[in-house]
């Protein structure tokens, strides 16, 4: 009997070696440089990805006025994290909003709590957002959508134009895992279903046990 | 007073975000409010990101691999070989296309039952889903488009005497139709709405024949559009928004369908006379490398976060990949077979492409670059392959 509790323990400690071996080669070809992407929380307070090192992070793009894709992936990942229960206080999920004209740090807070509590709204600058978005390999932008005035606009019409104005931000839809070190070890793609979502982040919480 | 302002806006808020749920609940297709209620299968093909579609050459048959475990999941029988297949998300459905009989059977990935067969009138030789996932696009070798709304399956719009509508794009918003006229050198733009032509982008003087145009491809804020005309080695750039050209870039030999890397840096151009990827810059258009790949181009893909595109051969059995981080060459996939088109799944970690000679399917894990599986299927001859979820980018 002992020896086959052994031999199991034997396998779990070698299955729990080639899974940190893994993490380690993710580690070696990351791509993302965390400490670059500075950004203001829904405190007004200044962070980096790395703020939130210790969590698990789950990052994704959007903005709060978003039709269907945000709010959609949004309750998607609030499921995740239900059915995941104290797990979910490992994790941090870093809504980064590309339109800070209109997502400011209040409007963040209430959007992001009204999913759950460990949903933060994240947003800055034109250029702060552009190197989170660069980090990514992704991209953001606004598209005019006033009729006979379709236009994409730049950073100066984007920092001018009034918030009533027809603007439609365009950004990523892919949610990116990024580990207790602020390393990126996975993406999800859009469309996933909660059940999924929860899968991918207890698969990366038992690394960190 | 300040209280109540708070509480108003609080509600305010809240209403709002219940309103776009509800929304999404609403436009979801079946498969997503499944999944809210927990009712969702393995059984179902019905999940848009999932699950990729590849059509036999030879038998009346459609394969359905899935991504996730890369494995064969099931076969899915039809009346006839499929033509052109397209795979839509919100009515959770398969529309496979039967030239001969100038019909489109519809297939219910829920049940994965035929529900439907539509008579459309013209041959469907080429089918493009819209980008709102809603319309489809049928275009035939002798110049007719159709247009239909499949919640209903009613034709919306009916375009004769093209010189041909095999080469078919959407406008980002799904509003317009792009269709290439070769050898008028000729871009038409249909709108949907109005039904009618309503602009003809000129690329040049019309010639009688062999003129070659890509299809158009789009920035990624879509208002700017890319065309090769691959027979006189350069690339247009299209104004989108005022339907005229702004530039024409001369490239290297045959230069096929330019591709957008969706985080906006470059404009990828693999040639299939040159065997090289000339990369241009997203802001300038300035050309920034010129990089062999040995590989004569029909297709490109990206993956795992735009660091790799992956070159797919005309002729020949290995897919060529470059790293885009350094703008060099990254070496070739062996795979035992003449890849078809390709696709990468909604994550980029993957890359889908049918053997279309030997009936098998490979993934090819894009993070390591290499082949991850071949997966067998029960035909010879393969062609296309297609999954309703796979951009990334969010208009």
């Amino acid at each position: 009997m002992l020896p086959i509790i052994y031999h199991n323990l034997l396998s779990k400690r070698l299955i729990a070696i080639l899974i940190a071996t893994c993490l380690t080669t993710v580690h070696a070809d990351s791509i993302v440089d965390t400490s670059s992407i500075v950004l203001t929380d829904e405190n007004n307070k200044q962070v980096t990805i790395n703020s939130y090192n210790g969590y698990l992070k789950l990052v994704f793009f959007g903005y709060s006025h978003c039709p269907d894709v945000c709010p959609l992936t949004l309750f998607y990942i609030a499921s995740a994290l239900k059915s995941l229960e104290n797990d979910a206080n490992k994790i941090k999920v870093l809504f980064i909003s590309v339109d800070p004209k209109r997502d400011t740090p209040e409007v963040l807070s209430k959007y992001t709590d009204a999913f759950h509590k460990s949903i933060i709204g994240l947003s800055g600058s034109y250029d702060q957002i552009m190197t989170a978005t660069s980090n990514f390999r992704t991209t953001f932008g606004y598209n005019l959508n006033e009729k006979g005035k379709e236009k994409t606009l730049s950073k100066a019409e984007y920092e001018e134009i009034p918030t009533t104005m027809n603007y439609v931000p365009y950004h990523s839809s892919q949610l990116y895992i990024l580990d207790v070190e602020g390393e990126l070890v996975d993406i999800i793609g859009y469309g996933s279903k909660p059940e999924f979502i929860a899968k991918k982040l207890k698969q990366y919480l038992e690394l960190v046990k | 007073m300040l209280g109540r302002y708070i509480t108003h806006t609080k509600t305010r808020f809240h209403n709002r975000i219940l309103h776009s749920l509800l929304f999404c609940i609403i436009i979801a297709p079946p498969s997503v409010s499944a999944g809210f209620l927990d009712i969702f299968t393995d059984k179902t093909l019905s999940n848009g990101n999932r699950f990729a579609f590849v059509a036999s050459q030879l038998e009346p048959s459609i394969m359905a691999i899935d991504t996730s475990n890369n494995k064969l999941a099931d076969v899915l029988n039809l009346t006839h070989i499929s033509g052109p297949i397209v795979v839509s998300e919100k009515s959770d459905k398969l529309f496979a296309t039967d030239p001969d009989n100038e019909v489109v059977t519809v297939i219910d990935l829920e049940t994965r039952e035929v529900v439907s067969k539509i008579n459309i009138n013209m041959r469907p030789e080429a089918a493009l889903l819209s980008p709102i996932d809603r319309f489809v696009a049928f275009g035939s070798r002798e110049g007719s488009v159709s247009v239909w709304d499949m919640v209903g399956y009613t034709e919306v719009l009916r375009i004769d005497g093209l010189e041909s509508g095999l080469n078919l794009s959407f406008s980002f918003d799904g509003t317009k139709l792009y269709v290439v006229e070769p050898n008028k050198k000729n871009i038409a733009v249909i709108e949907i709405q109005s039904q009618s032509k309503i602009a003809d982008i000129s690329l040049g003087d019309p010639v009688e024949t062999d003129t070659e145009i890509s299809p158009v491809s789009r920035s990624a804020n879509g208002y700017t559009g890319f065309v090769s005309v691959i027979s006189e080695n350069r690339v247009v750039v299209l104004d989108l928004i005022k339907l005229k050209v702004k530039k024409s870039i001369p490239v290297g030999r045959n230069p096929i369908r330019p591709y957008s890397t969706a985080d906006n840096r470059y404009i990828l151009i693999p040639h299939r006379g040159d065997k090289t990827l000339i990369v241009l810059s997203a802001l300038s258009y300035e050309i920034i490398a010129t990089i062999p790949t040995g590989i004569e181009a029909k297709e490109l893909n990206t993956g795992w976060l735009e660091t790799v595109a992956f070159v797919m051969p005309k002729h020949g059995k290995e897919i060529a990949m470059v790293d885009l981080d350094k703008l060099r060459f990254a070496g070739s996939i062996k795979l035992g077979g003449q890849p078809d088109d390709g696709l990468v799944t909604a994550d980029s970690k993957k890359l889908f492409t049918a053997l279309a000679d030997t009936g098998e399917v490979v993934a090819i894990n894009t993070r390591t670059k290499s082949l991850e599986n071949k997966i067998m299927t029960p035909v010879t001859r393969l062609q296309g392959i297609e999954i309703a979820i796979s951009n990334n980018i969010c208009h």
